[in-house]
């Protein structure tokens, strides 16, 4: 039905050398994505003719999705959202803002509070990755 | 909001306007100059000094909140980092009075003035360029003029001085050209670019700037602000001094509320303001009042009392907070807040705030000596602190107590806080290199929920050493990885103990374009020294095994003509095998592992428990099939939808339980995941687990988000999840959705199927006029499983540019409808 291996795809120009900029209280995210852009054929590095990739800002959120008849949490909504922005070399304008956001949620019991603590900051990895991988599929387009 | 105004313009020394936001443009044309006799009297300077509003007399006006100047922003649920304060200098900080509000719309983000006229009543507004027009000539018109021999102007009948974009006009007006000091009388008007004024009369004089107005009217369209004085004196260095002066933000003509002051004290040197018997009426009922009022007047910040707050609830009775801002210096402050309940008593807040470079934190203390409904006292202590402190080294601390376990239900609001049963007490200290990263955390709880016995309270990590690295990439693509971690875990009555946790692990990912391949192997090292005073665990076990997987996947595309765009199709078919022994691990206490919810993302995992005390033992294969459909345009992922199932050789014997029965399904339960974001307006997300078993759903979940605006959302929930133990099967609709341009309304109803009994439920309305802002909440909802449901009614007013009264209504919006925020526009939460 018209699917076909996908083809390899060349590397677009503004992604051959990225200036990577994370905030320092991100370094989880700074290798997430370091290693995601190297795993694509990226040099990240700082060097003259390198675009930029600056990472605005990264934000979890907890709330609550749902409660119980007895008033206390059943399930969590966990949400993380980048905001990042790739400014090409030598570009005049200055590059939109872009973001990803990612969601899960996640069952709680309050006699399990530290499995349940050990299950979210496994979300939370997972997310973490998964919003790079969207960010580099979106950057690579 | 109006911080930046386009009109905030102050003369300088030498004549010249200065405007924030508006570029400085000499006036396109001008008035048409019905000269009759040449400009008598005082060459320079001009009318100008007829400004008593070169600073805003905007009584009680704040400083909006600053979220993002809040250390711990976001972060204080979930301990996420906050980023944006790291690479800062630190922005100044901003008294965090939630109760204060700004001028900003409340929900919609529409234009919050967008029925109020303004400029109605005095002088004549004309917007237009506020440009530097002390060099520009005097035009004056006049019916009569006679100069007298002491050197007296007398200007009479239709008196009109024109310079630029100011006028004055006045019946009658006197210079004394010798002490540049002019009279005007009968009908003075005057008026310049953001201010306009109405006088019966204005002594004014020029070169030290001072006089006084009697009766004035005032007008500050930029703040869409009005009022009058009975007497406006102007004092040298700018000071204003207004008596008997009013101010409101409403139709000049019709002010719905109106604040009153005795006496109100404008100092721009020292940038505040000071107001004495203040008095607010709503629609000519006095509302509130207070003896003295010290509120700033540019954008330093000040030590001062805030606007106080008030409102009732069923929890505490009529409830009135009066915070004070204390400003010790650029990077901390405090807050002090007294909190008189009349059902409780009277409670102490605080609040110190701090930023430094690159980190920040803040302290809360609330106090309340004797609670006359709870018969004791009762208190609050919270501190947070998050950072970079030096290169790769970090901290995030959370400490909180409270004084009993009612305490969030009697004294808080909002779900976020009723619901609470933990309180985290925890330390962070981290040191992150390229390649490792070292964590080391003490953390223990306080249980906030009567109903959990000893037993059922978590363990305290005292401490917890964490270990996590990789080597650089060995022969291109070999990939090493080891988790190391050492935790002592700490109980009042279960058994506790020390664990050494170790899992080197080797990976090879392999991939082309099409495909990919990723063998990996690790191995798990776990050994413990217990310390059971039951005696039923022993002192010591250790449990090693491998963790064999093979992860492969292949990637197929088609394009896509889809709903007027271009887009691409993929097929993404994955297979994971995953091959675990298993060891028997009923001598190990459970003391952070549980089981992971069964989901999507749960099929690609290699452990079927959260936690280091289980392994779960496993030879299995997982199949599944992943379809996306991408924007070309921008390659943002418009529909995702996944589905697969887990194939089992062997049964499953690990179980959390001591002695649990093994799971002997050959299948799992089949999951699927649906995503479709069609645009920013709106989403809709499903998620199903179905058992091929027993022909049975599991777990169904769909939900739907439509927010076009800020004023409009619509959320639809179905939530099912059937566990062991417990099903719940719920719905949860809620909107916020405008009638009209003045009336919207908002509700919620979260019903539980499974108890036929509505959790959560509330209906209201906001009424929006151009000035003030209604909202009337009822609400039904579950607080507590032996307690009744309870009602409740929640009413806010809002004097829109000056402040908030009534109770914390927006926190209850803000978590029961998704996407409703009370500054949605607000750009310094990022």
């Amino acid at each position: 039905c018209g699917f076909q291996l996908r083809g390899s795809q060349p590397l677009p120009a503004a992604l051959v050398a990225v200036d990577l900029q994370v905030p320092p209280g991100e370094p989880d995210l700074q290798r997430d994505l370091r290693r995601a852009l190297e795993a694509r054929g990226t040099r990240v590095a700082e060097e003259a003719g390198a675009s930029t990739l600056r990472i605005l800002g990264a934000r979890y959120d907890r709330r609550i999705l749902s409660i119980g008849p007895d008033g206390k949490v059943r399930e969590y909504e966990l949400r993380y959202e980048v905001r990042f922005a790739l400014q090409p070399a030598g570009a005049e304008e200055r590059a939109p803002v872009r973001s990803v956001t990612v969601l899960r949620d996640y069952s709680y019991s309050e006699l399990r509070v530290l499995g349940k603590d050990e299950e979210r900051d496994l979300l939370r990895t997972e997310m973490r990755r998964e919003a790079v991988n969207r960010i580099v599929n979106q950057l690579s387009h | 909001a109006e911080a930046a105004s386009p009109w905030d313009c102050r003369q300088e020394a030498g004549g010249k306007w200065v405007c924030a936001g508006a570029e400085p443009a000499m006036p396109a044309a001008m008035p048409a100059p019905a000269a009759t006799p040449a400009p008598p009297g005082p060459s320079t300077p001009s009318a100008t000094g007829a400004a008593p509003a070169r600073e805003r007399p905007a009584p009680a006006r704040e400083p909006a909140p600053e979220p993002a100047a809040r250390p711990s922003a976001g972060g204080r649920d979930e301990g996420a980092a906050a980023p944006a304060v790291a690479r800062r200098t630190p922005p100044p900080l901003r008294p965090a009075s939630t109760a204060v509000a700004t001028a900003d719309a409340g929900p919609g983000g529409r234009d919050p003035w967008a029925l109020c006229a303004v400029s109605s009543a005095p002088g004549t507004f004309r917007p237009g360029s506020a440009a530097s027009t002390s060099d520009l000539p005097i035009e004056v018109s006049a019916d009569r003029v006679r100069s007298t021999q002491d050197g007296e102007d007398r200007l009479e009948g239709e008196v009109r001085l024109t310079q630029g974009d100011r006028h004055l006009q006045a019946s009658q007006v006197t210079v004394w050209r010798a002490e540049n000091r002019f009279e005007a009388e009968g009908g003075v008007r005057y008026s310049e670019p953001g201010f306009a004024v109405a006088a019966e009369r204005a002594r004014l004089r020029l070169d030290e700037r001072t006089g006084e107005l009697e009766q004035a009217s005032y007008e500050l369209p930029g703040l869409h602000a009005s009022g009058r004085a009975e007497r406006a004196e102007l004092r040298s260095g700018d000071v204003v001094v207004l008596k008997e002066a009013t101010y409101t933000t409403c139709d000049p003509g019709r002010p719905d509320w109106e604040l009153s002051a005795g006496e109100v004290k404008l100092d721009p040197a020292t940038g505040r303001g000071e107001a004495r018997q203040v008095k607010v009426d709503f629609k000519d009922v006095p509302i509130f009042y207070w003896p003295y009022l010290s509120f700033p007047i540019d954008d330093k910040r000040h030590t001062g009392f805030l606007v106080p707050t008030f409102g009732t609830s069923e929890a505490t009775g009529l409830d009135l907070s009066v915070p004070y801002y204390i400003n010790l210096a650029p990077s901390y402050d405090a807050t002090l807040t007294p909190r008189l309940m009349s059902r409780r008593g009277l409670q102490v807040q605080g609040e110190f705030r701090y930023l430094l470079e690159g980190q920040g934190g803040q302290v809360t203390a609330e106090v309340l000596p004797h609670d006359n409904e709870f018969g004791d006292h009762r208190e609050l202590l919270s501190y947070q602190h998050q950072g970079v402190f030096a290169p790769g080294w970090s901290t995030d601390v959370d400490l909180n107590y409270v004084s009993d376990e009612q305490y969030f239900r009697d004294l808080g609001n909002g779900i976020n806080l009723t619901s609470t049963t933990h309180l985290d007490r925890r330390a962070d200290l981290r040191y992150d290199s390229t390649y490792w990263s070292v964590l080391g955390r003490a953390q223990s709880f306080q249980t906030v929920d009567e109903t959990l016995g000893p037993d059922e309270r978590p363990y305290d990590r005292m401490p917890q050493l964490l270990f996590r690295g990789a080597l650089p990439e060995i022969a291109g693509t070999l990939r090493t990885s080891l988790r190391a971690e050492y935790t002592r875990f700490d109980h009042e009555s279960l058994v506790t103990g020390q664990r050494v946790d170790l899992e080197p692990g080797l990976s090879l990912p392999l991939a082309g374009a099409a495909w990919f391949l990723t063998p990996s192997a690790k191995y798990r090292y776990t050994g413990y020294s217990l310390d059971d005073p039951d005696g039923v665990y022993p002192d010591s076990t250790t449990r090693a095994l491998p963790v064999l997987s093979l992860d492969g996947g292949l990637f197929f595309e088609r394009p896509l003509a889809w709903d007027g765009g271009d887009y691409t199709q993929t097929l993404e078919p994955r297979l994971y095998y995953l091959y675990v022994p298993n060891e028997n691990q009923d001598d190990i206490p459970v003391f952070d592992s549980a089981a992971l919810d069964f989901s999507f993302e749960q099929l690609f995992r290699d452990n079927r428990f959260s936690g280091r005390d289980r392994v779960g033992d496993a030879n299995q294969l997982t199949l599944a099939l992943t379809s996306r459909v991408l924007d070309n345009a921008d390659g943002r992922e418009r529909l995702r939808a996944g589905l697969g199932s887990v194939f089992y050789f062997s049964d499953r014997e690990v179980g959390l339980e001591t002695g649990a029965p093994a799971e002997d399904s050959g299948t799992s339960d089949l999951v699927g995941e649906v995503d479709y974001r069609l645009s920013d307006a709106w989403y809709a997300r499903g998620g199903l687990q179905w058992n091929t078993d027993e022909n049975d759903m599991r777990r169904g979940t769909l939900q739907f988000h439509y927010q076009p605006d800020n004023r409009r959302i619509l959320n639809l929930a179905y939530r099912l999840r059937k566990d062991i133990d417990e099903t719940l099967e719920q719905t949860d609709a809620s909107l916020l959705w405008p009638l009209n341009p003045n009336w919207s309304v908002v509700g919620r109803w979260n019903y539980s199927i499974e108890d036929r009994r509505t959790l959560d439920a509330f209906a209201g309305f906001e009424y929006g006029s151009c000035c003030w802002a209604l909202r009337l909440v009822a609400r039904h909802y579950v607080n507590d499983l032996d307690e009744e449901s309870n009602n409740a009614l929640y009413l806010q007013l809002e004097l829109k540019g000056l402040t908030r009264v009534g109770n914390s209504i927006s926190n209850l919006l803000e978590h029961g409808i998704l996407g409703y925020s009370v500054n949605p526009d607000d750009p310094t939460t990022w």
